[in-house]
């Protein structure tokens, strides 16, 4: 915000610096006409960056401007700011000053935000990877799995086989990833082989449920990992008993993808936030930055929910 | 010496017992799955020394919040990573054991264990040996003669005894390894105290009612068993 009011104020202060120069050129300075020019440069500035942030076109931003622009000439011509001018005139100053207003607007507020966007983008992107990675190749996780493994050699040698297997797999994916998305179907196959390795070293079990449909619409990478580690975590785990973790995926007529991922355990610890509470505000921004897609926690039923609806990608 | 395990994670607290048992110098006493479980057990049969998991289910270290409230003569912290080292050092660990689990690992640590614990508490290793079940969340400690019998289903274990039924957080091999002498493998999936055996006739009748199936291929096995044990029947 504070970032904004600064662009606005210097864009403002060019605007002014404008008027000046205009003055000059035409003879002595008129104070009256730089006060219109910054005080109209602010208004549209500030109107427009509302307008944007409602996520309207930028046709009707461009179109707002110069209407906006005409309004305001009128309005201090009214208050007796523009001395004797014609109508005629009056419009095209207001016109003008709209279409500058745009210009002032795109190099001040609208690209530096775009870019600082792409930015946070890649930015969130690496760190939602990096958690993934550091989930499934911390060395906690390995060893304690080197360490099921060698328990397991013994009496369950296939179960023993198949940790080795899957942890081989959750090497490579991790160490293969490219791309800002992926298809559900291979975030769901990444997931499942984090869950095998979670089910034969814990009493937790994992239902599936996602409609074909869904498999191939595109998701931000490794968007549900932090979702599911969260559930196994902090909920399933908790469980005295059985724990268990549902995810499933459906595709709404509006071609609305919705994944939900659900555990039994105990709830969110009303005391303390939630432990993974970093991991879910990595999840909630990627989502606001790609525009496309919400998330939230729910508890109903003695069960946890996290649902994530995104209006679906072009793959 | 007369050891506690505390291990959220199924098959790890298996080795762990039967690594343990293995190395000849310490029997295990217990075996359960959270620090609320040991606080209780710690209380009831009086372990010599602890082995805890630092990360007890879901994360955290409950470990340490164990180690630092519950008194016991000596902790050995389990863990993936020697975490936490200064911390545990103050409060009285005595060892770390590292995972992977090896036999030398834990045979070493029980070393290490057995030259720093109270020598009251090498000497009390005849204390009876108790088996820890579960029923919801009371826990109940056993003694090996009131138990009839272990039963494992999947990956729960229960025990079948003159109180009742009960889970058990152990699988039937680490039961074996702690428990061996009383107890014979019938069946995969039963562990038998012979001195519960009623009658034999097909299957086992043991203690009151319970009926145990003998596995076909050690029928024979058992047979003997229970005859080599008993004056008085005659040999066909």
């Amino acid at each position: 915000m504070r970032r904004r009011a600064i662009a606005i104020a210097l864009a403002c202060a060019v605007a002014g610096a404008l008027q000046v120069l205009h003055s000059i050129a035409y003879g002595p300075v008129d104070p009256s006409g730089v006060v219109y020019g910054i005080a109209t440069t602010a208004i549209e500035l500030a109107a427009l960056t509302a307008v944007h942030d409602r996520r309207r076109s930028v046709v009707a931003i461009a179109a707002l401007a110069p209407v906006l622009g005409v309004a305001l000439a009128f309005g201090f011509a009214l208050a007796g700011g523009m001395g004797e001018l014609p109508a005629r005139v009056v419009a095209q100053i207001g016109l003008y000053n709209g279409v500058v207003s745009v210009g002032l607007w795109a190099l001040a507020v609208a690209m530096p935000e775009a870019r600082a966007r792409t930015v946070e983008l890649e930015r969130l992107r690496t760190a939602a990877e990096l958690a993934t990675l550091r989930a499934h190749l911390q060395p906690h996780f390995l060893l304690n799995t080197l360490n099921t493994i060698a328990a397991l050699a013994a009496e369950e040698p296939g179960e023993a086989r198949e940790l080795i297997a899957a942890l081989g797999d959750l090497l490579r994916d991790a160490l293969d990833a490219r791309g800002e998305t992926h298809a559900l179907a291979a975030e769901i196959a990444w997931l499942r082989r984090y869950a095998r390795i979670v089910e034969i070293r814990h009493r937790v079990r994992f239902r599936w449920d996602i409609a074909e449909a869904t498999e191939r619409v595109h998701i931000p990478r490794m968007l549900l990992q932090p979702l599911v580690e969260n559930a196994v975590q902090h909920g399933a785990l908790r469980c005295r008993d059985a724990g268990e973790v549902s995810v499933t995926a459906t595709l709404d007529g509006a071609r609305t993808l919705r994944c939900v991922v659900e555990d039994n355990g105990p709830g969110p610890a009303t005391s303390q936030p939630r432990a993974g509470a970093l991991g879910l505000e990595l999840v909630t921004r990627r989502l606001e930055l790609g525009g496309h897609g919400t998330f939230r926690l729910e508890r109903a039923d003695d069960r946890t929910r996290s649902i994530v609806e995104i209006a679906e990608l072009a793959p | 010496m007369r050891v506690l395990v505390v291990e959220d994670e199924w098959a790890a607290r298996n080795y762990l017992v039967e690594l343990i048992e293995a190395t000849g110098v310490a029997q295990v006493a217990g075996a359960v799955a959270t620090a609320d479980d040991a606080r209780e057990a710690i209380a009831a049969i009086a372990p010599d020394v602890v082995f805890v998991d630092i990360q007890l289910a879901g994360g955290g270290a409950d470990g340490l919040a164990l180690v630092r409230e519950a008194r016991a003569p000596a902790y050995v912290l389990a863990t993936a990573h020697p975490e936490h080292a200064l911390d545990a050092y103050q409060l009285g660990v005595v060892d770390y054991v590292l995972k992977p689990f090896t036999a030398e690992r834990v045979a070493q640590c029980l070393d290490r264990v057995r030259a720093r614990v109270p020598a009251r508490a090498q000497a009390g290793a005849t204390a009876p040996v108790r088996i820890v079940g579960r029923r919801k969340r009371a826990l109940v400690f056993l003694r090996v003669d009131e138990v009839w019998a272990f039963e494992a289903a999947d990956r729960l274990a229960s025990v079948h005894s003159t109180r009742g039924t009960f889970d058990v957080d152990l699988s039937l091999a680490a039961i074996e390894a702690s428990l061996g002498a009383a107890l014979v493998r019938v069946h995969r999936n039963w562990l038998v105290n012979v001195e519960h055996v009623r009658e034999l006739d097909g299957e086992l009748l043991v203690g009151d009612a319970l009926r145990v199936p003998v596995a076909r291929e050690r029928a024979t096995a058992v047979r003997d068993l229970l005859l080599a044990n008993t004056a008085g029947l005659r040999r066909r």
